[in-house]
Formats: C-alpha cells, sequence, structure tokens
C-alpha cells in the first residue's frame, strides 16, 4: 500500500468530516497514515503481522478518539503514539522466538552501503534488548519522524525528558551495536 | 560532530532503511467501513457522551436523560429486557465427563484468584490450569484441571475469574459460559449471550455478568435480561462487579484515556464505578472520591448497604515514568456520599483488595507491586474506629515471593485469610502462617515458558526456553541445562536421533544426552539441529552467520566440524534443518535484510542437492508462499505446510493453509481444515495433527480443537467438547500429542494414546 499524503487544509476538513461519521473521510486517513502506523509497531513488535495488528487496533481507537483531537496538525504524532502504545501491548502479550521475527518486504538497496553502516540484523537484535516503552520512543522519534517537542505530548514527557530519555537508550543502543 | 552525534545519524538512518522495507496490503476502505459500520457514529447529546475530555459530559447526561425522561412521560420504565435469544442451558447436576488430557506443568501454589465460598471453602486459580479446593477445617486441598472436565479448561480463556457461590461452591468464569461446580459436579452451567468478562451472585442467588466494555446482564435462574440504560461509562473498560444489599448492581473499572497532544498527550487511566438504579447508571470517579484516580480492582458490599471501594496503579503514561505520589486507595459510599479512607491506611495504597466480615470488619490486601514496587504483601484490618496493618514482618509473603501483584483478602466465619501468589495465608493471633500449600513449590511456572518441546515418549519431554532447558521424567519436572556452568543457556532447537539420542543447541552450542548427562559435541553457537540416519549431526545459524551450515561427525575419538558451503538461498537465517527420505538436507529458511548483502531475502524452502543448494518454490505443483518444514515420519516422509496469511484473525484469512507430504519422490498435497493454523505436528506414523481454532459460522460455534488426519480425511475427536484453544507442539516416537498454552503463563498438556472421552 502506497500511503497518500495530505496537506494541512485538507487534513482539518478530512478529520472534521471523519468526526461526522464520514468513512471514506476517515479512510482517506487511514491510507494516508496507516503505513506510518505499521512502520512505528513494526520497531516495536519486530514482526510484521503484530505490527499490522496493532496499527489496525489503533485505527479502531481512532476511530473512536478521533473527536478529541482538537488541533488536527498533531494528527499523526497522535496516532503513531496510539499505534505505539497497541504494540506495546502486544508485545508484552505475545511469545515470540528466534530470528524469524526479523521480517521485511521487497525494496531492496542495492547501492553500496555507506561505511559504519548499521547491519539490520545487529539493528533487530539491538531493538529487541530494549524494553518496549524505549523501543516505543525510538520507534516515535526515528520511524515516525518526530522531534522531542512533537514527542513530548504525545509521551507525557517534557521535550527535554524525551531528549534525557532518548540519549539514555541511544547509549545503551551504541553500546550493543559495538559503535563504543 | 561528535561520536555520539555521528552515531544518532547512522542510527536513524538504519531505522527508517528497516522499517522502510516494511509494506501493508490493507484496504483502507474496506478497514474503515468495517469500523464505521461496527460503530456508526452516534449524533446529538449522545455523540459527546463517549469521551471523557469532553468539557461537560455531565451536563449532557443530564440533557439527555431529561429529553429521555420526557419521551417516556406516562409510562412505567422498564428495568431491564428480555433477550430475544434464550440460551441453551443444560440439564443441572452434569457430571464431569474426563478428557484424559493431563497437565505436565508443574503445581505451583502461586494464586492468580482466590475466593472463599458461603460455607467458607477457599478457592483458588493457578494460572498453569488447577481449579484448587482448600478446607481450612480439615487443612487439606483437591484440585481439577482440564483432564477432569474439559468445563476446566476456562482456567485459560481470557475471561476467566472464579465467583464464590452462596451456596457452596464456585462459578467457573468462562468467555461465554457460568459453571457453578460444587467440588463434585457441575450443578449449573449457563450460558451467556456476551462475552463475559466479570460476575457476581446477588444476594437472591440470581447472577449479574458484566462484558469488558459494560454491558450488564441479570440471569434470574431462567433467563438473562439486559439491563437498560446503556454502558455507564463507553470508553472504559470493566475490572470488577458486585451486588449491593439492595440487590443493585454495581461495576467499575479502567478508563483508558488516550491524551491528544494538546491536552498533555500520553496514555493515562484512572478508575470509576457505577450504580444501576432500576433504569439509569450514576457514575462515580475521581471528582466524587480521589481514590478513583486509580483503576478499580475490587467492589465490597456490606448489609448495611455501605460500598467500598479498592483502587490501584494510578496512571500508565505510554511512555516516560508513572505519576509520582499514591498510587491507590480505598473509597466508602455510605448510600450518600463519600469517603477516603485511603489516608488511615499505613503502607496499603495500593489496594487490589477489600472485603467484608461476617462481622462487619473491612479486610483490604495490597500486592503492592506496580511500577517497579517489590510485590510485598500487606493486609490492612479495620474495626470501624482503627486501622491495623500486616506486613511481611508479620509472617505475609515479603518482596519478590509473592508470583502475583494481587492479593485478596477473605474473611470467612472461620478466620480470615488471604491468598497470595505465594498461597494462601491465615492470621493465627497476630501472625500470619501459610495454610496451603504446605511446603514451597519446587520451581515456578514462568522461567520455564517452554519455546520448544522435544517429546521422547509419553512419560518423558524435554522443554527449552529463553531461560533454560527442562526434563519431565517420572512426573516430575528438573532444571537441566547443557552446560551446568550456564543454567540460563539458552537452547534454541532440540531433535530426536533415529537412535533416541536427545540433541540439543543453543548459545552454548551442540550437545547430546547419554547416561543422564549432557555431552558438548561442539561449542560453537547454533539454533537449528537435525540428525541423519547414518549419524551425521547438522547444525546451523548462530549468532555471527545466522544462514550457515555445518556438520558433526565424531571420527572415533572426538566430533569433526566441518562447513557446508554456501547459505541456502534467499535465506536470511535459518529456521529448520530436516533430513529427507534420500538422505538429502532440507532447510527452512527466514527472509530479511542486512546492510552487508545485496538487498533483502524472501525466505523459503531449499534443498541440499550433494554440495549446492537449491530453492523449493513449489510444494506438489503450487507455488509456496510461507512454508515451514513440519518433520520427519518413521519412513522418511517429510512434512510441510504453507500458510499463506500468518494471521488468526478469520476476516484476515483469504487462503487455506496446506500441508505437504514429500517421499522421497513424490508430492502429496493436503488442505487442513478451515480455521486451522500452520502450527501442525506430525507423528511418526504420519499421521497429522492440527488444531481448528475456529469453526466455520456454517457449522456451528466454538472452537473444534485437535483435528487428525490419517492419511485420508480429517476427523475432530474434541470437536464440541469446549478445550481451550493450544497449539499441538510435539509428538513421540510412542505417537503420543503434546499441546502447549504459551498464554499469561504457560501450560503443557499430554493427549490420550487412544481414543478420546465419549
Amino acid at each position: 500500500m502506497t500511503s497518500l499524503a495530505l496537506d494541512s487544509a485538507t487534513i482539518a476538513s478530512t478529520v472534521e468530516r471523519a468526526i461526522a461519521g464520514d468513512e471514506l473521510a476517515f479512510a482517506r486517513i487511514v491510507g494516508a497514515y496507516h503505513l506510518d502506523l505499521v512502520r512505528v509497531a513494526y520497531v516495536i513488535c519486530g514482526d510484521e503481522g503484530l505490527a499490522e495488528d496493532a496499527a489496525q487496533a489503533a485505527w479502531w481507537i481512532a476511530w473512536r478518539k478521533l473527536r478529541s483531537l482538537r488541533d488536527p496538525e498533531r494528527l499523526k504524532p497522535w496516532l503513531v503514539a496510539v499505534a505505539a502504545n497497541e504494540a506495546r501491548k502486544l508485545v508484552r502479550r505475545e511469545h515470540r522466538h528466534g530470528i524469524v521475527e526479523l521480517k521485511v518486504g521487497a525494496d531492496p538497496s542495492t547501492g553500496a552501503e555507506p561505511a559504519g553502516a548499521i547491519d539490520h540484523v545487529d539493528l533487530a537484535n539491538a531493538l529487541r534488548h530494549l524494553k518496549p516503552e524505549d523501543r516505543a520512543l525510538v520507534a516515535l522519534r526515528y520511524a515516525a519522524d518526530l522531534d522531542s517537542s512533537e514527542l513530548a505530548p504525545v509521551v507525557g514527557m517534557s521535550p527535554s525528558g524525551v531528549r534525557t530519555r532518548l540519549s539514555r537508550v541511544l547509549d545503551r543502543l551504541r553500546r550493543e551495536l559495538g559503535d563504543e | 560532530m561528535s561520536e555520539r552525534d555521528a552515531f544518532e545519524v547512522r542510527f536513524g538512518a538504519a531505522v527508517r532503511g528497516y522499517v522502510g522495507r516494511v509494506s501493508s496490503d490493507l484496504d483502507p476502505v474496506e478497514l474503515a467501513h468495517r469500523i464505521a459500520a461496527r460503530e456508526p457514529r452516534r449524533h446529538g447529546f449522545a455523540a459527546s457522551l463517549t469521551w471523557r475530555g469532553v468539557a461537560i459530559p455531565r451536563v449532557a447526561w443530564v440533557l439527555l436523560l431529561a429529553a429521555l425522561l420526557a419521551a417516556l412521560a406516562g409510562t412505567a420504565l422498564v428495568a431491564s429486557r428480555l433477550l430475544e435469544t434464550a440460551p441453551r442451558v443444560p440439564p443441572l447436576g452434569a457430571a464431569l465427563v474426563p478428557t484424559r488430557i493431563d497437565v505436565l506443568t508443574p503445581e505451583t501454589g502461586g494464586y492468580a484468584g482466590v475466593v472463599a465460598d458461603g460455607d467458607g471453602i477457599l478457592w483458588a486459580r493457578e494460572p498453569g490450569g488447577r481449579l484448587v479446593r482448600f478446607d481450612p477445617a480439615s487443612g487439606s486441598a483437591q484440585a481439577w484441571t482440564i483432564g477432569d472436565d474439559a468445563g476446566f479448561g476456562v482456567t485459560w480463556s481470557s475471561g476467566f475469574d472464579i465467583v464464590p457461590a452462596r451456596e457452596g461452591g464456585v462459578w467457573l468464569v468462562g468467555l461465554r459460559t457460568l459453571r457453578w461446580f460444587d467440588g463434585e459436579v457441575f450443578r449449573e452451567v449457563i450460558e451467556a449471550p456476551v462475552e463475559i468478562a466479570h460476575a457476581a451472585e446477588a444476594p437472591d442467588g440470581s447472577l449479574w455478568v458484566a462484558t469488558g466494555e459494560g454491558v450488564v446482564l441479570h440471569w434470574d435462574g431462567s433467563s438473562w435480561s439486559r439491563l437498560d440504560g446503556g454502558r455507564p461509562n463507553p470508553d472504559a473498560y470493566v475490572s470488577a462487579i458486585a451486588v449491593d444489599a439492595a440487590g443493585r448492581p454495581w461495576i467499575g473499572g479502567i478508563t483508558q484515556v488516550v491524551m491528544p497532544p494538546d491536552a498533555g498527550g500520553g496514555i493515562a487511566e484512572s478508575g470509576w464505578v457505577s450504580r444501576h438504579d432500576g433504569s439509569t447508571w450514576t457514575t462515580f470517579d475521581a471528582r466524587d472520591a480521589a481514590p478513583l484516580e486509580g483503576p478499580v480492582w475490587s467492589i465490597a458490599q456490606l448489609p448495611d448497604g455501605a460500598v467500598w471501594v479498592a483502587t490501584a496503579g494510578r496512571g500508565t503514561p505510554v511512555l516516560g515514568e508513572p505519576p509520582p505520589g499514591p498510587v491507590g486507595g480505598l473509597a466508602r459510599f455510605d448510600g450518600a456520599s463519600w469517603t477516603d479512607a485511603t489516608a488511615q491506611l499505613s503502607g496499603a495504597r495500593n489496594t487490589t483488595s477489600v472485603a467484608a466480615g461476617p462481622d462487619g470488619t473491612i479486610w483490604v490486601a495490597d500486592g503492592d507491586g506496580n511500577d517497579g514496587n517489590d510485590g510485598a504483601v500487606t493486609v490492612g484490618r479495620f474495626d470501624g474506629r482503627s486501622w491495623t496493618s500486616y506486613g511481611p514482618a508479620d509472617g505475609l509473603p515479603g518482596p519478590n515471593e509473592s508470583a502475583y501483584v494481587v492479593a485478596w483478602a477473605l474473611p470467612t466465619k472461620d478466620g480470615v485469610y488471604v491468598g497470595t501468589g505465594a498461597g494462601i495465608y491465615r492470621l493465627s493471633g497476630d501472625r500470619w502462617e501459610r495454610a496451603w500449600p504446605k511446603a514451597s513449590s519446587p520451581m515456578s511456572l514462568s522461567p520455564m515458558n517452554p519455546g520448544h518441546l522435544l517429546a521422547v515418549s509419553r512419560d518423558e519431554l524435554w522443554a527449552a526456553g529463553n531461560e533454560g532447558l527442562w526434563h519431565f521424567e517420572r512426573g516430575a519436572w528438573t532444571s537441566e541445562p547443557i552446560d551446568p556452568r550456564h543454567p540460563e543457556g539458552v537452547v534454541r532447537a532440540l531433535t530426536l536421533a533415529p537412535d533416541g539420542t536427545p540433541w540439543a543447541a543453543g548459545s552454548d552450542g551442540v550437545a547430546y544426552r547419554r547416561d543422564g548427562r549432557w555431552t558438548i559435541a561442539g561449542a560453537a553457537e547454533a539454533s537449528v539441529i537435525t540428525v541423519g540416519r547414518d549419524g551425521t549431526v547438522w547444525v546451523g545459524g548462530g549468532s555471527d552467520d545466522l544462514c550457515r551450515v555445518w556438520t558433526l561427525r565424531f571420527d572415533g575419538t572426538a566430533w569433526a566440524s566441518r562447513a557446508v558451503a554456501g547459505c541456502p538461498p534467499e535465506s536470511f537465517g535459518l529456521s529448520s534443518l530436516a533430513i529427507d527420505a534420500t538422505g538429502a538436507l532440507w532447510a527452512d529458511t527466514a527472509p530479511g535484510c542486512a546492510l552487508g548483502m545485496s538487498g533483502c531475502t524472501q525466505g523459503g524452502l531449499a534443498r541440499l542437492d550433494g554440495q549446492s543448494w537449491e530453492a523449493i518454490g513449489e510444494l506438489g505443483g503450487s507455488t509456496v508462499t510461507n512454508a515451514t518444514i513440519v518433520g520427519t515420519t518413521r519412513t522418511g516422509d517429510m512434512w510441510f505446510v504453507d500458510d499463506p496469511t500468518e494471521s488468526r484473525d478469520p476476516a484476515r484469512r483469504k487462503n487455506p493453509v496446506r500441508a505437504a507430504r514429500f517421499d522421497g519422490m513424490d508430492w502429496t498435497v493436503v488442505e487442513l481444515p478451515e480455521g486451522s493454523m500452520a502450527d501442525i505436528v506430525v507423528a511418526p506414523d504420519g499421521t497429522l495433527w492440527a488444531w481448528a481454532y475456529w469453526t466455520p459460522a456454517s457449522t456451528g460455534s466454538g472452537d473444534r480443537g485437535p483435528a487428525r488426519y490419517d492419511g485420508t480425511a480429517w476427523t475432530f475427536p474434541y470437536d464440541g467438547a469446549g478445550l481451550p484453544w493450544m497449539e499441538l507442539a510435539a509428538v513421540a516416537p510412542d505417537g503420543t500429542v503434546f499441546g502447549r498454552i504459551d498464554r499469561i503463563d504457560p501450560s503443557i498438556f499430554r493427549f490420550p494414546d487412544q481414543a478420546p472421552p465419549p
């Protein structure tokens, strides 16, 4: 599936219509952000099936709670945070083993990789060693590309708190990935 | 740029690359329609009632209720309505029907729920699958499992709860059934038209049940009726139900608030209780009593009409630290107003249960395990004037001694007990003493968490997981790591050699077990293993080169290792290895990507043809989509399973799961029964076993259980028995089938060797 971007004005009107019960408007929002939700969940779950389940669960919540979103500009941070929470719950519920957790789709990069690039296997393993909460933080920061000011409200921390927490997580990841 | 900043740049790029390859084939229009059709938008006043964050929900409630009252003026309000569909009610006094399925998980004495019935008998449920009846008078206990009747399998259903019966015995609350068990028979079995989350017996003996979403039903002894008044708190989850002295149902629960970013963000939880007054709900929350800031765990009703509510664990942000300060408490409602009793408690602010004794004394218990606390159990006693507190210094379980953070206060006519994750304790004078079990459990369940099972015989089993290797023999489990220096060494694969020798592969290398001990044959870490008829041990995986394969052969004095050239095609890592009837090695490989590779691999099946790997793209003429090796039979036939969808959600499954047999020459394809997943097992004689997780709507409802394929057709030996769904995990050489449930707490089951019960 390919994400269809929505501009600011479109987001506001689409959210408004979805709140009013327009399911096609809601479908547009799903189409625009579903992949973001799946990818955030994937960082937390390490499993495509679970990530898809988490993202779909998040849409059910979004449908119920969309009317609480007073600033449509914050739609994406809010949605990915909901997906992160669902993914976190799924990870705690599921019991997964072994390397088969790493499943990614086709879109192979055929170019030469830059020196010092992080191997995806190592990355997946390092992520697995993090607490789900920290994985969620990594997912929201680097997969959803939210900065600390966007992250702060959706994770219930101050921007500086987010930076401190991220800093600790990155330090741990550096050790895990042998970067020190 | 510092090294750390440079790392962040590289790390961010790696994460984006890692997730960039994830795709989804979701149809947004279909999903949106499914959601909107299931939960249509309400309009007008009702639309503003669903969200806790709305500024004036109570005003909206009042206006709506006023409108309803006006519309109904002149007519009598009806408290509830009879459901149109009458449930099937099996005959009373249903005797137990043994399934002869053994529960092999050890008895721990760590209880996940304890209640006291009307006769003062204590009933406890073990997460590993036992219902325990403890008689305080005799100090003896008796236990029942799924082997005694499939009805006890509700232990594993997600809505499972036990509710004391006033006439003695206990109600087992399944997902859609209520079973009254008196210690000998099921005196009543009631099917509910909803998925039950919690149940309670009223003073008149009738039953009230609540769904997780807050729909409340009443069973009057012959039929169900649903309470009018809607759901009291549509955005909340119900965690407790009780019936007060006047026969009015109370429910309480948790509201999980997904805070919008512009309102602070994060996820927060808070508590609430609602009372049904005959036609409508009255809801109380933190604005009425401060302790309701925490999720509700327990509601106690007193004969004088007072209601006590225990709450614990305030606030669970999606990320970050929990909020500071008290995390729960105790609230009392006298019929008109609320009192915060928390301040009078010393050390028991995380109250998980509250109960009233026959003399009116209030007892609260506290698991204190929330948010990083150590899980020590405390109990508080309120005699009407002051509180007395008890803790580990008084004999209660200390830090990290209780397997569960919940404790249950159980004042009975014969004394006061508290149920904990470390057993049942009795107050004797000023000291608490463990009443049951008598001795400490030899091991706990959780560390076992068996990811891999190897069945040696009906009476011998190995279970491996991330916390070590366990051996079941002569009816008992023992921890038996392959390297005693590393008791928690990870074993990732187990296999039985053709000569009956168990082999293991994991973080401590490759080992075999003879003469009662493990011997390491190769020190290299491995994750897959199989043994050929000629004694060659094929090993693969590990921590560095995930797809490499090598052999181990004993040359008379030592084990010699030899690499097999190259990785199987399209392999990122290895999932399993097996040898077919011709002696050829097969590999089942996992997909993945790595920057050092030229691209992503798709994974799949491959066969080692002499010195080179051949990708297998078809199984019996059909294209492989997501195939794995199931196992080999005594004659060398190899079985595979191909699951195109990998989802337990029936709505998301479009293609049937297929199994395929390769006898060295020809293929045979068998379609699995509808509702089956890819976790199938094959017996040495070629019998296939699958689990039908759901039943096609056309043929009824419920789990059909294990399905057996004898080479001609599928049969369902436990169809209609109501077994809890599980994964079939192993078959012993003697044909014994073993199952596993790893939800919440792991459980291992052994099926009877012959036909199932009538």
